[in-house]
């Protein structure tokens, strides 16, 4: 039966602490959400509740599937370590996977690699570390190659849509990222 | 899970069946529409899961071309099919409709 259940279910002793934490936290935010019912009466779902459960969700699908750890009181992803050529200049927005690139590529992304890396539109770049590795690069790079040929009356409004887009996509992507995790890991 | 096709849906599958063969890209793909960048993108996004659309990185220098690669999206053969079918469903109720608006005199 234990070789039935999939690898992300075994407890190795760094998952086990991963999900310790996590159970901590769940269990404080439940009881920190009763609290608050209890004493100003039950909470309403709003947007902010919304994004409250949702990086709760997202946060405790990584812990438990993709090994983020908890650093100085955030979660981050474990990344390999990338050596630029030379030092990455502003203004200096366009550059292809590979060593000299701040990305790198990812299979995921569909065909080809995602090709841009840019200091412009830091929200995007912000946002884009919400979603799955690959599905982010991809998702920012069209984002910026888009803005970069929009009419620059048009430039706020397309990234004002690309942003009030994110919250549904990050849920559709990490959703989809999971199902495949999930379908790979039982195969 | 089944594609909802909605109005979003359709206008972007019609822009991509004028000329089946034809590749699109975002801006595009925006321009023909009339939908805004953030709407296209996840409706593009579920068209390629499930295999109705296509997409490939371009394969051009940016700094030579002074603006980055673009993604360009075409429709697949069965993806060609069922969008056909898809649209065409969408717009047979409206007719069905206008014929009987016109019947009760409704269009005159």
């Amino acid at each position: 039966m234990p070789r039935m259940l999939p690898e992300m279910l075994r407890d190795t002793p760094l998952r086990a602490r991963q999900r310790r934490i996590g159970l901590v936290s769940a269990v404080l935010i439940s009881t920190g959400i009763a609290v608050r019912a209890e004493f100003f009466g039950p909470v309403k779902p709003d947007a902010m509740s919304f994004v409250a459960v949702a990086s709760i969700f997202v946060a405790n699908v990584g812990i438990a599937t993709f090994g983020w750890r908890a650093h100085d009181g955030f979660l981050v992803r474990p990344t390999r370590p990338v050596r630029l050529r030379r030092p990455f200049r502003r203004g200096q927005q366009f550059r292809h996977g590979g060593e000299g690139a701040v990305y790198g590529r990812g299979p995921a992304a569909g065909a080809g690699s995602a090709p841009v890396i840019a200091g412009r539109w830091p929200a995007l770049c912000a946002a884009s570390r919400l979603m799955p590795g690959p599905a982010g690069r991809r998702w920012l790079a069209e984002a910026q190659s888009l803005l970069s040929e929009v009419d620059a009356g048009q430039r706020q409004a397309a990234a004002r849509s690309y942003l009030r887009s994110v919250p549904r996509l990050v849920l559709m992507m990490w959703l989809a990222e999971l199902s495949r995790h999930v379908r790979r890991r039982l195969r | 899970m089944a594609l909802r096709l909605t109005v979003q849906v359709l206008l972007v599958l019609q822009a991509l069946l004028r000329e089946p063969g034809r590749e699109l890209y975002g801006l595009e793909l925006t321009t023909e529409t009339g939908l805004l960048p953030g709407t296209a993108y996840p409706i593009l996004l579920r068209l390629e899961n499930q295999g109705w659309v296509t997409s490939r990185w371009e394969d051009v220098d940016p700094r030579a071309e002074k603006r980055p690669a673009r993604r360009y999206y075409r429709l697949t053969a069965s993806g060609a099919m069922q969008a056909s079918a898809a649209v065409a469903g969408a717009r047979r109720p409206r007719s069905a409709a206008l014929r009987g608006l016109a019947g009760e005199g409704g269009m005159a």
